[in-house]
Formats: structure tokens, C-alpha cells, sequence
């Protein structure tokens, strides 16, 4: 072997980890896989009981206007948990057999993904929000005994101010993908041309 | 299965800890991050534990999860050039007993130092050399072909020797 390699090998193997009390961070990790485990089956709950509600809502609500404002709000919800189960990182199976640059396309998508729900999937549920309330409202301001004009007005500063609920959320959230998100894509681009 | 994964963990652990932690220390050029690095690597090895096909090789495996782990980690890259511009003076500390053993670590804080300034992938690439990987493994662990590993070398050995001049 080239004594230079074979001398910096010696140099190199010198070094040793410090003490760790492997213990305590079983135990911290076991917290860990717990709490994600939970996370995961609430997730996995939640898709089938929001359906579920729906259902059962159906025949509860007689009023149609009702009805259709909690479908179009349960669809937006329904929308955004697909897209968030879709853009978590999963746990690395056979890590030995995948390649490296596949793993790093498969995070790449996984991230544009991620950054898909702010730009696109939150604005169709504020869509479908802001249509949801305002026809809950149809029904709420139709025995109110409130002119047409008090109702239109009611009717446009609510969904204004949805809109600009969520237009700052979304504008928050994008800022906050930019800097965190963005770079890593390029960063993760730039090894998969390397 | 509880059970049985803490103790193949500690087994792996006991077996491994070393050539994770200098993998990590190459990588990250300090200390604390390595730190850093070295408790995510082990969380990663915990997650994917049960998913490991006993057939692979647990050595392969492991370095690849530090390899990848170590390529994601842009926001400690920051930190740690945000330190090199506060504090230039980042270099392992070492306890000093006699002067040939503070020469000796002198030396070996160099070394890890100048592979702490190559690029990302050369880091991973000498780490995995030095801890006794072959070629054909390192290609395997960061997805690069063996004829290119060995360019690569070739080139880290000559950077590596201007910086440690």
C-alpha cells in the first residue's frame, strides 16, 4: 500500500468516540419511534373518520347548503393530508441495495413535493374554504332578515379576510420553504451531477 | 423484537461507533457538529434497524446511512462556516501528555482538518479509504463507479498533500 495512505490510515484511526451512555439514548430513541408511531396512526385515523363524518353528516344535515359547505372543507382537508402522506420521508429500506443518486432523486421529489402543498394544494383549499363558508353563511343569513346588499357585504369582508388569513400563511410558509427547502434541492442537484 | 433490537443495536454500536465517529469527524472538521452528526447517524441506524436484510453487509450499511446523512447536513455546513469565520482556530482539542504524543496529535488534527476542507463527497471518499473500505465498496456506498473512485483518490491524495505541507 502507498505509504502515504498507509500513514495517514495510522493518523487517522487515533481518533475514538467519546463515552456515550448508549442507554439513555436507547431509551430517548424508543421516545422517539414511539411518538412517530403515533403520528402516523392518527394520521392513518383521521383519513377514514373525516370520511366517516361526512358520511354520517349526510343524512343529518337536511339543509344542502350545509352539506355541501362541510364537503367542500372536508374534500380541502382530505387533499392537503394526501399530499402530506405523500411528501413524508419514508424510512430507508434496503438503504445497502439503493444507490446513492437514487436515493437522492427519490428525496429531491419528495422535497418538490413538499413545496408543492404551499404553492399549489393550500390555494385550492382555500378555494374550496372560502366557498365552503360562504355557502354555510347562505344558509345562516337567509332567515336573518338582513337585506340583500347587508348580506353581499357580509358575504365579501368575510371572504376577504379568509383570503387574507390565508394569503399571509401561505406567503409565510413559501419563505419559510425558500430558505429551508431550496437550498437543500439545490444542494442535493449539484451531488446528483457530481 | 423490542428487545432483541436494543441488543443488536448495542451490538452494532459497540462494533461500529468508532468508524461512524471518524467518518463524521472528517466530514464536519470539529468536534461538536461531528458530535452532532454522530447522534443523528445513530438515530438513523435505530429507524432503519429492522428494515436491514441481515444477508447485506452491516459494515456497507452503515457507512452508506453516514454517508447520506452526512451529504444532508447543509444547515450544519453553515453553522460550521459560520464558526470558521468567528473562531478560525476550530481544531480538535487534545490533552497533552508528553511532546511526542502533542505532535502526534497535532498531526492527526491536521489531518482531519485539511479532509474537513475537500469537497463533500471527497471527504466521504478518503473517510471510507482510511477506515479500510476497497474501491468496489466505496462505489457501492456513494453511488459512483469503482474506475471513478479511483480518479478521485488519486486526487484527494494530491490536494490532501498540499494542504498537510
Amino acid at each position: 500500500m502507498d505509504p502515504e495512505i498507509l500513514n495517514w490510515k495510522n493518523l487517522w484511526k487515533e481518533e475514538k468516540s467519546g463515552p456515550l451512555d448508549i442507554t439513555k439514548l436507547i431509551a430517548d430513541l424508543n421516545k422517539i419511534e414511539k411518538r412517530g408511531r403515533t403520528e402516523r396512526i392518527a394520521l392513518l385515523i383521521a383519513l377514514p373518520m373525516t370520511l366517516i363524518l361526512l358520511l354520517f353528516l349526510l343524512p343529518v344535515l337536511s339543509n344542502t347548503y350545509y352539506l355541501t359547505a362541510v364537503s367542500l372543507i372536508g374534500l380541502g382537508m382530505i387533499m392537503i393530508l394526501i399530499q402530506i402522506y405523500k411528501s413524508r420521508f419514508g424510512a430507508i429500506k434496503n438503504e445497502a441495495e439503493l444507490s446513492n443518486q437514487k436515493y437522492i432523486v427519490k428525496l429531491i421529489d419528495k422535497l418538490k413535493k413538499q413545496m408543492l402543498i404551499t404553492s399549489r394544494y393550500m390555494w385550492f383549499y382555500t378555494l374550496l374554504l372560502i366557498l365552503g363558508i360562504n355557502i354555510g353563511y347562505v344558509a345562516i343569513l337567509e332567515h336573518s332578515g338582513l337585506s340583500l346588499f347587508s348580506r353581499i357585504m357580509i358575504h365579501s369582508v368575510l371572504s376577504a379576510a379568509m383570503f387574507a388569513f390565508m394569503y399571509f400563511s401561505i406567503l409565510k410558509r413559501k419563505k419559510k420553504n425558500n430558505q429551508r427547502i431550496l437550498p437543500l434541492i439545490a444542494f442535493l442537484d449539484n451531488l446528483k451531477r457530481s | 423484537m423490542g428487545q432483541n433490537k436494543e441488543q443488536y443495536f448495542k451490538q452494532v454500536y459497540k462494533d461500529s461507533k468508532d468508524q461512524i465517529y471518524r467518518l463524521c469527524l472528517g466530514f464536519m472538521g470539529n468536534k461538536p457538529d461531528a458530535d452532532d452528526l454522530f447522534q443523528e447517524v445513530l438515530m438513523k441506524v435505530w429507524n432503519n434497524l429492522e428494515g436491514f436484510r441481515k444477508e447485506s453487509n452491516i459494515k456497507t450499511w452503515i457507512y452508506r446511512i453516514t454517508t447520506n446523512t452526512a451529504l444532508l447536513t447543509l444547515n450544519r455546513k453553515t453553522k460550521l462556516q459560520q464558526r470558521e469565520t468567528n473562531h478560525p482556530q476550530h481544531l480538535p482539542h487534545y490533552e497533552k501528555d508528553s511532546d511526542n504524543s502533542h505532535n502526534n496529535q497535532l498531526e492527526i488534527s491536521k489531518l482531519y482538518k485539511a479532509i474537513a476542507t475537500l469537497k463533500e463527497i471527497d471527504r466521504i471518499i478518503i473517510g471510507l479509504l482510511l477506515e479500510d473500505c476497497s474501491y468496489e465498496e466505496i462505489a457501492t456506498i456513494t453511488g459512483l463507479t469503482a474506475s471513478n473512485v479511483g480518479v478521485r483518490i488519486n486526487r484527494i491524495k494530491k490536494s490532501l498533500n498540499k494542504k498537510l505541507k
